[in-house]
This record gives C-alpha cells, sequence and structure tokens, in this order.
C-alpha cells in the first residue's frame, strides 16, 4: 500500500526511539555515553535532589531552576510576539492584495531560513563592538560594554525574533476571514476605534490568537539555537540541558528523563492546539 | 467624509509600527550580508568593499566538504521524502478508511516533537541498534521530519484537484494507470515540486538533528557554521551564512512561485 | 433502424453506504431506450438521476439487477471499458491539456492511428464549430465553449451512447436556449442515442424524443413529451411538468378510454388511460386539468359558476384565478387574442367549463384506478 513507506518510516524512526529513550530514562547511565543494562529511576530523582556524601537525599532546584527559566522565557517570548504580532498582522489584513501578498511572503521569508544565521546576525547588532554599542561608544555616550549579550535579554529577543513569524501567521489567517462588514457596522453604531478591537476583532479571532501563542510557546520551550549562540552557553535552557547530557555530561538517562518532561509539556501544549483548530473548524 | 480626512491628517502609528518591524525582521540579515562584503577582518569595522572572504570560504576544503555533505543530504533526503509523501497523499486522498486519522496522525508528528527531542531520540535509537553515525544517519533522520513539509502541499494540491477529472479519464478509455499517468501525476507535479522545495529548504537548514546524530566526517554546512561561531564573529561566517541565506531564499522564491502557479491552474473557470 | 435497444436497465436497485447511513438511491428501476434516440431523465434534485448515469457509465455498481448495453451485459466492466462516454456537469477538461489534446484524449487511449485522430479531432471542432480553437487552452474558453469542447471530447471516440449529466446548467439562459438546438442537431448528425439528464422541464420537452420523469429514487412516469404533458399519470408528474388544477370527482360511468364523472353537481367527461376501473371501494377520482385547458363563459354556461379572485396580465396570457361556488380554487390562463376590448376584471363572476376530455383522470394507485 502507498502509505506504507512513509507511515513506517516516522513509525521507525521517531515513535520507536522516542519510546526507546523512555526507556534510557529508566536505566542506569553508561559513564562512557549510552546506557548500561539494569534498571533504576536515578535519572527521575535528579530532577529533584542531589545524592551528598552518604548517599541520602538532598533537594537540589538547579534543574528546576532551568526549566523555570525555561517556561518563563518562553512565557515572556509569547508574550512579546502577540504584543508585536497582533498589530502587525491587523496592518497587514487592511493592505490592498497586492501589498499584503507582499508583506505576508516577507513575514513568511525569516521562517523559511537557517535561525542559526539569524541568530548570529544578532551577535553583529548585540555584541561587543556590535551595531548597537558602537555609536554609543562614538557619541561618548557609554565607556564600557553594554553586556548586551550573553544574557536572559538576549535569548528572548534571539526567540521573539525567531517565532515571531508563526504568531502573525496563524492570527492573519483569522483576521482574513473576518466580516469587515462587521467593523463598519460597529463604526456605525459610534464605537470608537479601540473598542471595535477590543470588543469585535479580538474575539472573534481568537482561536488564531490562541494558535499562535500556543505554536510559539511550544517552539520557544524546546528552542536550542537562541539559548546556546545568544545565552554563550551560560544560561541555559531545557534543550541545552538535554543536548548537554547527551554530549560533554554524557548522562543519556538523565538526558532522557529531561526529554520526556519536554515531551509532556509539548504533548499538552499541542493537545490545545489541535483543539482550537478543531473549534475552528466547526465554526467554519 | 468628516471622519476620513480627520484620519488622514492624524500619525497613522500602526503604520510606523508595523514597518518598524519589518526593519527590525530584515535590519540583522542585511547587517550580516553588508559586512560579509567587508575587507576588514575585524567584523565590525568597515573599511571599504571586497569579496576576498567569499574567496576565502570557497578554498576551504572543510567549507566545501560541507557544502557537498549539505547538498548529499538535502538531495537525497528529499527524493525519498517526497516519493513516500507522494505515495501516502494519494492514498490518503482517494478514500475514507479505518485509520485514515492515525495515519496523519502520525504523518504529522515530526511537526509537533521538539527538535531536540527528535535529535536524541534518534541519537539513543542509533546507539540501541548499534547503528554507526554518519552521513547515512543523518539522511535517514532528515526523512523523517521532511515527509509532513513534502506532504502538505501534495496533499493540498491533491484536495483542490476536481475528481471528475479522474473520472472523465476513466470514461474516456484511460484504465488506472494511464489516468494517475496522463490525468493525476501532471496535475499534481507542481505540488511534488512545492513539496520537494519545502524538504530540501527545511533539510538544508537543519541544525539540531544533524548536530545529535552526525559522525566524525559528516559535517554538514550548519554544523561547521555554528562550529565557526563558537570561535567567534569573523566576517568569513558572514560570507557563508549569506551563502545559505541565498540558497534558502532563492528556494522559498522557487516555491512561491510554484505555488502561485498551482492556484492558477488547478481551477479550469 | 436495430430493433435491439440501445439501454436496457432492468429492476436496478442502488444504495449508497450502509447500516443506518444506508440511502436508497434507486429502487426497482426498468427502462429501455432505444437506438438514435434522445432520452431524457427528468426529476428534482436528488431523486437518483446522477446516479442513474453514474450507473449505465460504470463509476457505480447496483447492488441489484443488470444493465445491457446492445443486448450485452456491462456487469464487471470498468468505466473505461464501456463504449458509452459522458459529458460532465462541470465539463471536467483537463486543463493541463490543449483543446485538441482534450479532444484526442480518448482516440488515444483507444490506441487509435496518429493520422486518425487528427483527421477526427478535426473533424470534432468543425462539427462544435470551434475549428480555430485546436491550440487553446481550457482556461482561455468561455463557458459555452468549453462546454462544446466537452462534447467533442465525448463524441470523438464514437461512443454507442452519449451521457450528458445537466450539460447546460452552468451556462446562462440565452446560450442555454442556444445550445439546445446544438444538442439537437448534434444527435441527429451523429446518430448516437443522448442520455440526458436536467431538472429543467422546459429543457426535458423541446429536445426529447421521450422523457422518463424520476422522483425519490423511481421512475413515475415515461412517456414521449406530449403525453408527459397531456396525459400525466399521477399528481407528482402533473404538478412537476407545467401548472395544474387538480379537482375531486366522483366516477359515474367507466368507458374505454373516458370517465364520465361528476363534478360539481355537473358532469365532465375526463381522459382516461387506465384499462379498468376499481370503483368497488370509493368512487372517487382525482382529475387533473391545465389552466390553458379551462374555459371562462358567460355566467350559468358551464359546470359551475366562480368568482374571478384575482387578475394578472401577463402579455401573451392572461393568469386568472377564480374561486367556484363550491369553494375550490382554479387556476385559468386565457390567451390575449381577443381584440374586442373586453377584460375579465377582478369580481367579475362568471361561468367555468371543462371541455371534454380537456381533464385527465389521475391513473397511479392513489386514484383508485389502475
Ligand atoms: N456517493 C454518495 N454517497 C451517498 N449518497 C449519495 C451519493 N451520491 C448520491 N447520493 C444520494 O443519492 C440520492 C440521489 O442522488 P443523485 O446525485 O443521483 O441525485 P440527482 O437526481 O442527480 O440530483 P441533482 O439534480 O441534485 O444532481 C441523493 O439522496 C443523494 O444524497
Ligand atoms: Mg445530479
Amino acid at each position: 500500500m502507498g502509505l506504507g513507506p512513509a507511515i513506517l518510516t516516522i513509525f521507525a524512526f521517531m515513535v520507536i526511539p522516542i519510546f526507546i529513550l523512555g526507556v534510557f530514562s529508566f536505566m542506569p547511565a553508561d559513564p562512557y555515553g549510552g546506557v548500561d543494562k539494569g534498571f533504576s529511576y536515578e535519572a527521575w530523582v535528579q530532577l529533584f535532589f542531589e545524592r551528598d556524601l552518604d548517599d541520602s537525599l538532598i533537594f537540589d532546584p538547579v534543574y528546576l531552576q532551568i526549566i523555570f527559566r525555561s517556561i518563563v522565557l518562553a512565557v515572556l517570548a509569547t508574550i512579546t510576539t502577540l504584543a508585536v504580532g497582533f498589530p502587525v498582522a491587523w496592518y497587514i489584513v487592511q493592505q490592498p492584495a497586492k501589498k499584503r501578498e507582499l508583506l505576508l511572503f516577507l513575514v513568511t521569508i525569516p521562517f523559511w531560513t537557517n535561525l542559526l544565521i539569524r541568530a548570529y546576525a544578532w551577535i553583529l547588532i548585540l555584541g561587543k563592538n556590535g551595531m548597537i554599542e558602537k555609536p554609543l561608544y562614538g557619541l561618548g555616550i557609554i565607556d564600557e560594554s553594554l553586556e548586551l549579550m550573553y544574557g536572559n535579554l538576549a535569548i528572548g529577543l534571539g526567540l521573539v525574533y525567531s517565532y515571531i513569524p508563526l504568531m502573525i501567521l496563524p492570527i492573519y489567517a483569522s483576521l482574513e476571514k473576518l466580516d469587515f462588514g462587521l467593523i463598519e457596522a460597529a463604526h456605525d453604531l459610534y464605537a470608537k476605534r479601540y473598542s471595535v478591537i477590543r470588543k469585535i476583532v479580538i474575539p472573534l479571532c481568537l482561536p488564531g490568537i490562541i494558535a499562535g501563542c500556543i505554536l510559539v510557546f511550544v517552539l520557544s520551550l524546546g528552542d536550542f539555537i537562541s539559548p546556546s549562540i545568544l545565552g554563550g552557553g551560560k544560561k541555559m535552557m531545557l534543550s541545552n540541558l538535554i543536548q548537554f547530557q547527551f554530549s560533554s555530561a554524557r548522562n543519556w538517562p538523565f538526558g532522557g528523563a529531561l526529554t520526556m518532561l519536554l515531551l509532556i509539556m509539548v504533548g499538552i501544549g499541542s493537545f490545545f492546539y489541535i483543539r482550537v483548530l478543531g473549534k475552528r473548524e466547526e465554526i467554519k | 467624509m468628516k471622519n476620513l480626512s480627520s484620519k488622514r491628517k492624524s500619525i497613522n502609528w500602526l503604520k510606523i509600527f508595523s514597518n518598524t518591524f519589518f526593519v527590525y525582521l530584515y535590519a540583522p540579515i542585511a547587517v550580516l550580508i553588508i559586512y560579509s562584503f567587508n575587507d576588514n577582518r575585524i567584523a565590525q569595522v568597515w573599511t571599504a568593499f571586497s569579496t576576498k572572504w567569499y574567496l576565502k570560504a570557497f578554498n576551504n576544503e572543510d567549507i566545501q566538504r560541507a557544502i557537498i555533505n549539505s547538498l548529499k543530504v538535502a538531495g537525497v533526503a528529499t527524493i525519498v521524502a517526497t516519493l513516500f509523501a507522494t505515495m501516502a497523499a494519494l492514498v490518503l486522498s482517494s478514500k475514507r478508511f479505518r485509520g485514515h486519522g492515525i495515519s496523519n496522525a502520525i504523518i504529522s508528528l515530526p511537526l509537533l516533537v521538539p527538535e531536540i527531542a527528535t535529535a536524541v531520540a534518534t541519537l539513543s535509537f542509533f546507539a540501541a541498534i548499534e547503528f554507526p553515525l554518519g552521513l547515512t544517519s543523518i539522511i535517514i533522520a532528515h526523512i523523517v521530519f521532511c515527509i509532513p513539509f513534502a506532504f502538505m502541499p501534495i496533499r493540498a494540491r491533491l484536495s483542490g484537484m476536481d475528481q471528475t477529472l479522474q473520472e472523465a479519464g476513466r470514461d474516456l478509455y484511460a484504465n488506472e494507470w494511464q489516468v494517475f499517468w496522463h490525468v493525476t501525476f501532471p496535475l499534481l507535479k507542481p505540488g511534488i515540486l512545492a513539496g520537494a522545495i519545502l524538504s530540501f529548504i527545511i533539510s538544508i537548514d537543519d541544525f539540531i538533528i544533524s548536530l545529535m546524530v552526525a559522525g566524525a566526517g559528516a559535517t554538514t554546512l550548519p554544523l561547521y557554521i555554528y562550529s565557526m561561531i563558537r570561535l567567534g564573529v569573523s566576517p568569513e561566517i558572514n560570507a557563508v551564512s549569506t551563502v545559505l541565506f541565498c540558497i534558502s531564499v532563492t528556494a522559498i522564491i522557487a516555491y512561491w512561485l510554484v505555488s502561485k502557479q498551482n492556484e492558477e491552474k488547478v481551477h479550469v473557470h | 433502424m436495430n430493433d435491439i435497444n440501445a439501454i436496457s436497465v432492468k429492476n436496478v436497485e442502488k444504495i449508497y453506504g450502509g447500516g443506518k447511513q444506508a440511502v436508497t438511491a434507486l429502487k426497482d428501476i426498468h427502462l429501455e431506450i432505444r437506438d438514435r434516440e434522445f432520452f431524457t431523465l427528468l426529476g428534482p434534485s436528488g431523486c437518483g438521476k446522477t446516479t442513474l448515469l453514474r450507473l449505465i457509465a460504470g463509476f457505480e455498481q447496483p447492488n441489484q439487477g443488470e444493465i445491457l448495453l446492445f443486448g450485452d451485459h456491462l456487469e464487471g466492466l470498468e468505466p473505461y471499458q464501456r463504449p458509452v462516454n459522458t459529458v460532465f456537469q462541470s465539463y471536467s477538461l483537463f486543463p493541463h491539456m490543449t483543446i485538441a489534446e482534450n479532444i484526442s484524449f480518448g482516440l488515444k487511449m483507444q490506441g487509435k492511428m496518429q493520422k486518425e485522430i487528427s483527421s477526427t479531432v478535426a473533424e470534432m471542432l468543425e462539427l462544435v464549430k470551434m475549428a480555430e480553437y485546436g491550440e487553446r487552452m481550457p482556461n482561455q474558453l468561455s463557458g459555452g465553449q468549453q462546454q462544446r469542447i466537452a462534447l467533442a471530447r465525448a463524441l470523438a471516440p464514437r461512443p454507442k451512447v452519449l451521457l450528458l449529466d445537466e450539460p447546460l446548467s452552468a451556462l446562462d439562459l440565452k446560450l442555454r436556449q442556444a445550445m439546445r438546438h446544438e444538442l439537437k442537431r448534434l444527435q441527429r448528425d451523429t446518430g448516437i442515442t443522448f442520455v440526458f439528464v436536467t431538472h429543467d422541464q422546459e429543457e426535458a420537452m423541446s429536445m426529447s424524443d421521450r422523457i422518463a420523469v424520476m422522483s425519490q429514487g423511481s421512475i413515475q412516469q415515461l412517456d414521449a413529451p406530449e403525453t408527459i404533458y397531456e396525459r400525466p399519470c399521477n399528481e407528482f408528474v402533473a404538478n412537476f411538468i407545467g401548472d395544474v388544477n387538480l379537482i375531486d370527482a366522483s366516477v359515474s360511468e367507466f368507458q374505454p378510454g373516458k370517465l364520465v364523472c361528476q363534478w360539481a353537481g355537473s358532469q365532465v367527461v375526463a381522459a382516461n388511460t387506465a384499462t379498468t376501473a376499481d370503483l368497488s371501494s370509493e368512487n372517487r377520482v382525482r382529475l387533473a386539468v391545465r389552466p390553458e385547458k379551462l374555459r371562462l363563459v358567460t355566467k350559468d354556461q358551464g359546470q359551475t359558476n366562480a368568482q374571478v379572485t384575482e387578475s394578472m396580465y401577463m402579455g401573451t396570457d392572461r393568469y386568472i384565478t377564480v374561486t367556484c361556488d363550491h369553494g375550490e380554487n382554479l387556476e385559468v390562463r386565457v390567451q390575449n387574442s381577443d381584440v374586442s376590448g373586453e377584460v375579465i376584471q377582478e369580481g367579475d363572476t362568471v361561468g367555468v367549463f371543462i371541455p371534454e376530455l380537456s381533464a385527465v383522470a389521475l391513473t397511479d394507485q392513489q386514484s383508485g384506478l389502475s
């Protein structure tokens, strides 16, 4: 059957691997990378506790902090992309057809280009002696580096820059279906521009907003490039921590446990995303 | 009328905001490209126009190898993923059957799983079955996540296709195979092309998954760029990045043109 | 002329889906379509016309019964194995082929020689008066032109029967009327049996040799257009084709071809196609009278008197509604050929006269006759 190859490929090289990773998280780590035979829930314990010299468990929030930071950064990135993306989508939808098409295309181009390069480009701007600092030095406003790079700010900026197209596109899609007659009707009823947006536009394109938020949140949560390029590896996010376990730290079971945690969070997000999409279909 | 004229006088904040946004979206890329033509070795200090970093990059054997690896991976992954996706789309669009929904879900799974999870899961899998890491392992991983990207435009094209065209073919003495060859396939071709372009873009840009499943000597272009970035800012990175950026943009423009043509051709009336 | 029927449909039933969602689209269909006939399937939306065509073309299989093409069983033959072609409602021209390629498609698939193909294509383009359009693409043609090409494409392989599913429904009124003549001419010139589907009664009347009126999956009446109009067999057919007055009468005498009835206290002689009358239980019968067959006469000269409640001027006709003394409403159509200037006004009292044999007894089961 024609379906076979696609389904089998994804099943064999994605579904089974995730399952295997889950199994790995319950096995002892091999200090040379990989796992040893046997059963162990050490990796899951490690999420919360540290083993003291006498083998007693001490609560250790260091990993939870990283997970917490990932969530906070993802939420902030989502809020920022929404705050910026909504007006932009609103602007695009009001343009004449030709211009609308062009602007949309301009929004999509960065989405299809390499994230690595786009993050790197920000180093040129934010970095020491970058496009921001240099003129400030020249004007004598600052005399030492602003240290814009390698912090939460730079990571957050990278997340927003990476994923804002995914906020604009679904919002645009729902705005486009909006009946502009409704807006005119509202204006006709003496509603001010602001209240038209609040009372009519936002409620009607809520599915698009929710879809955009979930997409940006899920992708930001699992983002690897912004923290490792713009965070300089100092401020880790969940992905960096995972990647670290599979490389230098050689603790695959712990990496597996972290991945499972990420997958659960993303799974919840995706569940809501599909629900929202389903609702949208129903409305149609 | 009054409303209109007063609107014209007041400052259009929305427009200013949006234009600023587009500047924000493209300024970093513009800076990257401009400084790739900078003669100065210190990337942020502009001295004169020069293409020497491009020449230098292209004469770098490691970069040459990385580009060739990237093209090999993207080429093979694109062909296989597009073939698989086309076959799946043809089945999924023809009739509803048991397992229809679950098949669709499995095909879109790679879109939902975060890349880092895919990366480490694939790595664990290859370790578990003791599959050697190298170009082959990268290609397999790429095929997996390229399938849904190839699938989407093909599926869209098929569902927009007038089913009676196939019936017209059968009515006019073409058997199943001839109908596929003379009617379905020619009409599907732009969709297949669009799917292949998306696969190619996604594959050539991939970084994290390649990072985890690449063995020694299987460095792709994004992996090479990453290793350079870790050493610090340099005009050579700008040049290589610009090249990669141009490949993506060329492909996305090609995709756009193809899908525009799609829209025009499906509907006769 | 061939004695064998072009198409025989025997005892065919078609059910879509299964279980609770099963839809019976056709039930117990019997049909004989003669060679070289312009045959029309007429009926309201959803009555199963398309389904019947698709069964003949081979896109669907009947659940029961069989279909014969010039005496040959079609069962088990794929659409591409049946010498029958279809003109689709949406034309379905291949958008990636030129007009000439579209027309030659069937011939190529049949494995005809290139020489024969090109001459047939030219001939077909000539036939539909589109000779200069061979190299155009379908999207460069107007709706009416696409329609002609769809016809040419289906005719090119010289099918034994041509099936047309509402081919004119996408055209505007003017074009539709012009295409009626065109279709009739094509049918005459090619001598191919046409099975034409429509829900437009005027279209059916003007073109067909015979019409099968369908409703809810079964054939209500199969006759020549005149018979269908003049002698509808049941209420559905009477109502579906043209306007009609339905009146209830009691039978007083049964004669071959005639029925003497009592209506409004007077006698009406109605046409009757049934051969026997089952008057034992009920002797009531329902009569159908076309509005133009009714006469308005001076008071007390008709079967009953009536009051004019509405009189509408329509150009060639005047549409008049009258209420009979016993309460029944009737529609009457009076030709506008009177030059005396006397006009029937609302509120006038007139006599209603039903001439002999202008009413028809509806002879299907419900009316008590068979
Ligand atoms: N593929 C199908 N699956 C299920 N039911 C169907 C299918 N095709 C048709 N039907 C049902 O069968 C019945 C007859 O449909 P058909 O298309 O033959 O009607 P039609 O007379 O051609 O109507 P129209 O004038 O609207 O084209 C309808 O009730 C329709 O809903
Ligand atoms: Mg129909």
